[in-house]
């Protein structure tokens, strides 16, 4: 690799990239959102060449020899981390019964029907909250179909017991949002008000003593069900659902509907034996499978890895497939393209081991003493990809739309 | 050539220093299955093993099940050599 003459778009030739696969691509373009703060767009990856083109902040990025070395260290981990994800075939899919409407369409529906309120963040108006309530109120009939008993949850996460006992902020630190507040002291609670009126603050400014709270925003709805069970003895499989707020940060890439910092997710969480979430987690897929179907909507079913952080991704995708743990659901926007919009997670003891959360029955031990430890699965629905799919199915005319 | 008995003992005494604390193990023992590898070993093994004892470890042995057992992997290095010998 070569530095790079600096401008607003910037070549790099970066040996790595030699033969890559489309899906090997893919992943570099995903793992380029985190590489460094220069970046604004990935606008080319050759493959043939083994060059990559970038729009760049030329202020940001100084005199390039950082960017470079980020550059190329993020393309040799992102390279090497799929050496062992093989391509493998669609366990199901279906086409839609007419062509679809396509990213035009979806295009004019998030021009009319979003607002944009910053990076990451848009408002849902009229046609649009009105399609994501309809499409929850379907996927929330799947859930009732395995009585899940619905809850309500925060939307912000106290980090201090599960994430450190799964690695979350080792494995996926790149799409954490931490959350900050003033301390509780009179006089630098007056001095920051004093400053936010003279200075007409929009953001603290540092120093004025912000502090961790020890939360983050929720990256998922379900780690606060798991919370919430801890210490929990039951004497059945469970299965709850909830409607929520998850938060991933996604440096460049945002896109409405599609790659939003705040959307909307609802989940199924199963908790029991290992028998009863494999088998309740299959009956999800299923109705899934079928909701697909009664909206025509183009779908494929895949085995599926997270988007972890590229130092780590090699190995964590790997045990991830080996495990066959991961199911996605993904949803045709065009010919070409598709978007994720479910996912069906098998957790074994994940996270049933750092909370003790057990059986009734002694049973089953393995090895540990007391009740059996249970196991968990979640199902998660992205309802804006929903939106986005049925939009690039049926148009951007809500008038066009068959009855949800 | 190293023996079959002295390459099982350096194979089995590599992985206890890489299983999970507590993780029982004998030779039959399935790594991912039973937990003992965790999700940021797996790539640890494989390196080891490649950089060990020589061995080019594909897709297909990893999920072939190449990978899963002390006595799975004494297969495989004993199978590459072998390969190469001839």
């Amino acid at each position: 690799m070569t530095a790079p003459e600096l401008s607003e778009h910037v070549t790099l030739r970066c040996a790595r990239l030699s033969g890559a696969s489309a899906a090997v691509l893919a992943g570099v373009r995903a793992d380029l959102a985190f590489c460094h703060p220069a970046i604004r767009e990935v606008t080319r990856l050759d493959p043939d060449s083994a060059t990559l083109e970038l729009a760049v902040d030329p202020a940001v990025a100084g005199d390039g020899a950082d960017l470079t070395q980020q550059v190329q260290a993020v393309v040799g981990a992102s390279v090497a981390s799929y050496r062992f994800v093989p391509q493998t075939p669609a366990l199901w899919q279906r086409t839609a019964g007419a062509a679809l409407a396509g990213l035009p369409a979806l295009a004019a529906f998030t021009s009319r029907f979003l607002r944009p309120l910053g990076p990451g963040q848009w408002a849902l108006v009229g046609p649009a909250a009105r399609l994501r309530a309809a499409l929850d109120a379907r996927v929330s009939a799947l859930a009732a179909q395995i009585d899940a008993e619905p809850w309500h949850l925060p939307s912000i996460e106290m980090a201090a017991d599960l994430l450190p006992a799964t690695g979350y902020l080792s494995s996926h630190p790149q799409h954490v949002t931490f959350g900050y507040h003033l301390p509780p002291h009179f006089a630098q609670l007056r001095d920051f008000a004093a400053k936010a009126r003279s200075e007409a603050l929009a953001v603290p400014a540092d120093p004025c003593g912000l502090q961790p709270t020890g939360f983050i925003l929720e990256p998922f709805v379900c780690h606060n069900v798991y919370r919430a069970l801890r210490g929990a003895r039951l004497a059945s499989g469970q299965a709850i659902t909830a409607l929520g707020n998850a938060y991933r940060y996604e440096g460049h890439r945002f896109e409405p509907l599609l790659r939003q910092w705040e959307f909307s997710m609802r989940e199924v969480v199963l908790v029991g034996s290992a028998e009863y979430v494999a088998r309740q987690r299959q009956r999800m897929v299923e109705l899934t499978q079928g909701l697909a179907e009664d909206l025509d909507l183009a779908a494929s079913l895949e085995i599926a890895t997270d988007p972890f952080f590229v130092s780590e991704a090699g190995s964590a995708r790997a045990f991830q497939l080996l495990q066959s743990t991961k199911l996605e659901l993904r949803l045709g926007l065009d010919e070409r393209h598709a978007t994720a919009a479910a996912s069906f997670n098998l957790h074994a003891r994940h996270f049933t081991t750092p909370l003790d959360i057990r059986g009734v029955s002694d049973g089953d031990a393995r090895g540990a003493s007391g009740p059996e430890l249970l196991e968990t699965a979640c199902v998660g629905w992205g309802l804006e990809r929903w939106m986005a799919a049925f939009v690039a199915r049926w148009g951007a005319e809500p008038a066009d739309w068959p009855g949800l | 050539m190293m023996r079959l008995d002295s390459l099982r003992v350096e194979v089995r005494r590599y992985l206890t220093t890489l299983v999970e604390r507590g993780s029982t193990l004998d030779d039959h023992t399935d790594l991912f299955a039973s937990g003992a590898v965790k999700s940021m070993q797996v790539l640890e093994l494989v390196n080891h093993l490649e950089d060990h004892y020589g061995l080019l470890v594909s897709q297909r042995d990893l999920f072939g099940g190449r990978l899963r057992s002390v006595d799975a992997i004494v297969e495989l290095v004993l199978e590459q050599r072998m390969k190469k010998a001839s």
